[in-house]
């Protein structure tokens, strides 16, 4: 059914209206499951999905789908990740910092698909009461913000160090004889259970720091973007972000290894045996022979940790691969820049002009101002530049170097359950919810600890089959962009920063629907420039390979690792994603013109079609 | 030495007191670098001269005796029209019609052509004062052709200054427009393929940040007199990117005609929804709108021409600027409650959402 065609009738209990006509999506629980699909509800803890207790809630909020981090179907296991994420965020919002208009952002899986709804404060009292406290306390954070970020790295290394530490022990006939002569006084069982038990700690710890500043980070920059929204009605997103900005911001850093790399390979003389290399990963082994080849082995080891911790997508998925477990990722990049060098192309970025250009839109913008207000222009300026690396580097340590560890780590319990009987397949785990895997995991230890077989193998194993195929099925559904109905206008700013979810975009998305043969989409200008060529529509990081030089990308979702491609593409669709999303950003930074959150880019254009891009005006234009 | 009729690039021409405001400006304009259509000025003292010569002076100051800024309608109208036959019956004295005579004939060589079509504009020293915008109040006279026309002309955008509006106007602002005078700009014709106007900021909205761009096809009188609804484009200056860019249709242009005057015509059927502006051209009118502002240190507002035969970037002109009046004259209000502090300014901002 098309999704604006849906009705709702209204009568609210005491005055009954006549029928209002409102146009809304799907409420959660009206979504049709694709065949094969069915019983989806069953795999995944009983909190994430909807039923009739909390139907009334449900109804009362506008459930937005975030497919820019989450675009599958939930594997049962992974649900971990936005179970972190929704917890701190929801904690910092409503219970530590006491954001004045919103609480959390409740979570629900629909046919496995994740949808997030903004819980508002509406009660006026009750906003003021929050924001005595809000000021207390993000008062606090804001004048500390330098010495309290120090702290926050020194307290996400120190967790992620303590999840590399993690041992996953091997269940050995019998323990090794240090147990005995250290007097250890524990089996691998309990180190086992405790090692599960200690990931998953660490993993919803480390979370819990990557909100402690994010939202009220974000709290500052949306003043800054109001302010200048008001003062200059005209301004377009992109220069409001390219002022604030950062330079020397992390998620470069990996990239930028790639180039160092590249650089490395041609002055010690092995550009070609690693450029012209069909597979680069068995080139590697060929090095050692060769004149200079040691010593960039050498670099290259070097330049693994931790910047090849570093996810090949947003890493909330465990078969997102990050660099470190695929080399052929980081490789292929070291190739491409490489044969860069080779035409005499300059790949470095330039730093010293993004950051004069900054400064100079700054000083331009504060110019047109009379004194008082340029005095609050600065003021707001300065506190969002102050706010803002936390904004660009917490993705670093939390989302690519704790989950790549992490995911690392739960792939070496997947490979234990195998060893044990548990499953015919290493990712089999993936398709427990970790409060299953939890008890599997106790069997396994125990079964151990007893000498006996694990309990029941058939049973899991089967249901993991069945999982599996129900998986691949809701796989073919296409989750709409939101599901019930849109307030009157969006509110959260942070749906609006972060997902490109504003009341024009709603109502674009329920009068709108996917076509084949549409000739022209509108999103949000993501980054500036206006570009033509053949469209390259990929669903997946895994088809990144096809991308070919010159071509427009047309996928859900960027992901800031996709670095080596943004050189190499001409311009960027997406479906999701606002001005602050990881692909404008990083488009305006490689200064490939980018339009964002147009809902359909993927369903309604195909590969070799020609496209006009503009990156002005959030127009792509189909023209042959 | 007094001089009557001087070139825009000579420094006389930029003093308000010899040639007016408007002259001055476009002097200035043409002396820092903005393309302005070449012309001179016929200054306020040719204006005094002509006053001084025979029974000129003794028959305004009668004239003029006889109304006041109270004076019914009637009154004033009759005194305009005995003005008005003074100046536009009156001799001019010699050497200042000859004066102007060489001027034009300059002009005409440096155009490589007999008889340049010329604006002839008044130019008063009460006129485009910062705070003051009565744009029309005086008289323009477009696409006039030989010297003795130009000469025609002068007196009557000298004549202008006794209309009846104008009158009462000069009285009330005491400004004595006897000695105060009146300078002329005779400027080239720009033969329009588009014209408009330009502000160096947003109309609408107050926004400093841009510039505003209004055109149509042909000469501007359609766009200033309201006759079509003209193409629309937004310009950030930080930037210089097209920001906004609405073709509307444009059914009507006024096109020059031979003789002098002009003439309303369709516009052709394949130009009506098309932009009458190039990228490149609303990008240049945006530099010089912002050079312009540069200059003069406050918001202008510029009419402006592209020349159908120049090319680019020859042809794209500015014929007028002038300070913009109604932004500039509201006492800018702070954007956030000057009482508060940022963190307040946080808590509204979350609370009104974005």
């Amino acid at each position: 059914m098309p999704w604006g065609r849906l009705r709702t009738s209204a009568a609210d209990g005491e005055r009954v209206m006549a029928t209002i006509e409102q146009r809304r999506f799907p409420y959660l629980w009206e979504v049709d499951t694709p065949p094969g699909g069915e019983g989806w509800e069953s795999t995944y803890p009983y909190y994430l999905v909807s039923s009739e207790e909390t139907r009334a809630h449900e109804q009362q909020l506008f459930w937005f789908q975030d497919s820019m981090h989450h675009p599958h179907p939930y594997f049962p296991f992974d649900t971990i990740t936005f179970e972190a994420w929704g917890m701190s965020c929801g904690a910092y919002s409503t219970r530590v910092f006491a954001l004045p208009p919103s609480r959390g952002l409740d979570l629900r899986l629909v046919n496995g698909y994740l949808y997030i709804g903004a819980v508002p404060v509406t009660d006026p009292e009750e906003i003021g009461a929050r924001a005595v406290e809000f000021e207390k306390r993000a008062g606090h954070y804001y004048a500390n913000w330098p010495d309290l970020f120090a702290r926050w790295r020194e307290k996400a290394e120190a967790a992620i160090h303590e999840m590399e530490a993690i041992t996953i022990p091997a269940l050995p006939e019998l323990e090794d004889e240090a147990v005995v002569f250290e007097g250890r006084g524990r089996s691998s069982a309990h180190d086992l259970l405790s090692g599960y038990t200690r990931l998953v700690d660490l993993f919803f710890l480390v979370w819990q720091y990557h909100f402690e500043m994010l939202n009220i980070g974000y709290g500052a920059y949306i003043t800054f973007f109001q302010f200048c929204r008001q003062a200059f009605p005209t301004i377009d997103e992109q220069t409001i972000a390219r002022m604030v900005a950062g330079i020397d911001v992390l998620t470069f850093r990996p990239d930028e290894e790639l180039k160092g790399l590249a650089r490395k390979a041609v002055e010690v003389g092995v550009a070609e045996a690693i450029a012209g290399a069909e597979d680069p990963l068995a080139a590697l082994a060929t090095l050692d022979a060769q004149d200079g080849g040691r010593e960039w082995l050498d670099a290259f080891e070097a330049a693994k940790y931790p910047w090849f911790n570093f996810s090949s997508d947003y890493g909330f998925y465990h078969d997102q691969l990050s660099w470190i477990d695929d080399l052929s990722i980081p490789l292929a990049g070291i190739q491409g820049y490489i044969r860069r060098l080779q035409r005499g192309e300059d790949i470095a970025r330039p730093t010293e002009e993004l950051r004069r250009e900054r400064d100079r839109l700054a000083e331009e913008y504060g110019s047109y101002l009379d004194d008082e207000n340029r005095a609050q222009f600065t003021q707001l300026l300065e506190l969002s530049r102050t706010v803002f690396p936390f904004i660009e580097d917490h993705n670093f340590y939390v989302e690519h170097w704790m989950h790549t560890v992490f995911w690392g780590k739960m792939r070496a319990i997947g490979a234990l359950l195998v060893e044990r009987g548990q499953f015919p397949h290493d990712d089999d785990v993936f398709f427990l919810n970790r409060h299953e895997l939890a008890q599997v995991l106790y069997d396994v230890a125990d079964a151990w600890a007893v000498g006996v077989e694990v309990r029941r193998p058939a049973h899991w194993t089967n249901e993991v089959a069945r999982r599996r195929e129900r998986i691949e099925a809701l796989r073919e559904w296409t989750a709409p962009p939101a599901l019930g109905a849109p307030p009157e206008i969006v509110t959260d700013p942070f749906a609006i920063m972060n997902y490109g979810i504003t009341s024009e975009r709603v109502t674009s998305w329920l009068g709108d629907e996917p076509a084949e043969g549409r000739t022209s989409l509108s999103g949000i200008a993501g980054s500036p420039g206006v570009i033509e060529g053949p469209a390259r529509v990929i669903r997946s990081e895994k088809e990144l390979g096809a991308v070919q030089e010159g071509e427009i990308l047309v996928c859900t979702i960027t992901a800031p690792s996709w670095g080596p491609v943004f050189s190499t593409i001409a311009g960027v669709v997406t479906d999701i994603g606002g001005m602050m999303c990881h692909a404008a950003i990083v488009c305006r930074e490689y200064g490939v013109p980018a339009v964002v959150g147009t809902g359909f880019a993927t369903q309604s254009l195909q590969t070799g079609q020609r496209l006009r891009v503009d990156g002005g005006t959030g127009e792509v234009t189909v023209l042959a | 030495m007094s001089a009557y009729a001087v070139a825009f690039e000579e420094a006389v021409a930029r003093e308000v007191a010899h040639a007016g405001g408007k002259a001055a400006r476009l002097a200035e304009m043409e002396q820092a670098g903005v393309p302005v259509p070449a012309g001179f000025v016929v200054c306020a003292d040719a204006w005094r001269e002509f006053v001084a010569t025979g029974d000129h002076r003794e028959r305004v100051g009668a004239a003029l005796a006889r109304v006041s800024e109270h004076s019914p309608a009637p009154a004033l109208a009759a005194a305009a029209a005995e003005l008005h036959r003074i100046v536009l019956e009156g001799a001019l004295p010699e050497r200042l019609a000859a004066e102007v005579r060489d001027a034009y004939a300059r002009l005409a060589r440096d155009a490589g052509m007999a008889d340049p079509p010329v604006a002839v504009r008044s130019s008063a020293t009460v006129e485009d004062a910062a705070g003051d915008s009565f744009a029309g109040q005086y008289e323009s006279y477009l696409w006039i052709r030989g010297a003795e026309e130009v000469l025609r002309h002068v007196q009557l955008c000298w004549a202008g200054l006794f209309n009846a509006h104008g009158l009462a106007y000069a009285a009330r602002r005491d400004a004595d427009v006897v000695t105060g005078g009146m300078a002329v700009v005779v400027q080239r014709m720009v033969r329009a393929r588009a014209s408009g106007v330009m502000f160096t900021l947003d109309p609408a909205t107050g926004d400093p940040s841009v510039v505003s761009i209004e055109g149509s096809w042909g000469l501007g009188s359609t766009v200033v007199g309201g006759e079509v609804t003209p193409d629309q484009y937004v310009v950030a200056k930080a930037t210089m990117s097209i920001r906004d860019r609405r073709v509307r249709r444009k059914d009507v242009l006024d096109a020059p005609v031979a003789d002098g005057g002009t003439r309303r015509e369709d516009v052709p059927d394949d130009r009506r929804e098309a932009p009458c502006l190039s990228d490149e051209e609303i990008l240049e009118l945006a530099r010089i709108g912002r050079t312009l502002e540069r200059r003069y240190g406050a918001p202008q507002d510029v009419e402006w021409s592209i020349d159908d035969e120049l090319g680019f970037p020859d042809g794209v002109f500015v014929v007028q600027c002038r300070p913009e009046t109604v932004w500039s004259r509201r006492r800018a209000t702070p954007v956030l409650d000057p009482r508060a502090d940022a963190l307040s300014w946080i808590t509204q901002a979350l609370t009104k959402g974005a």
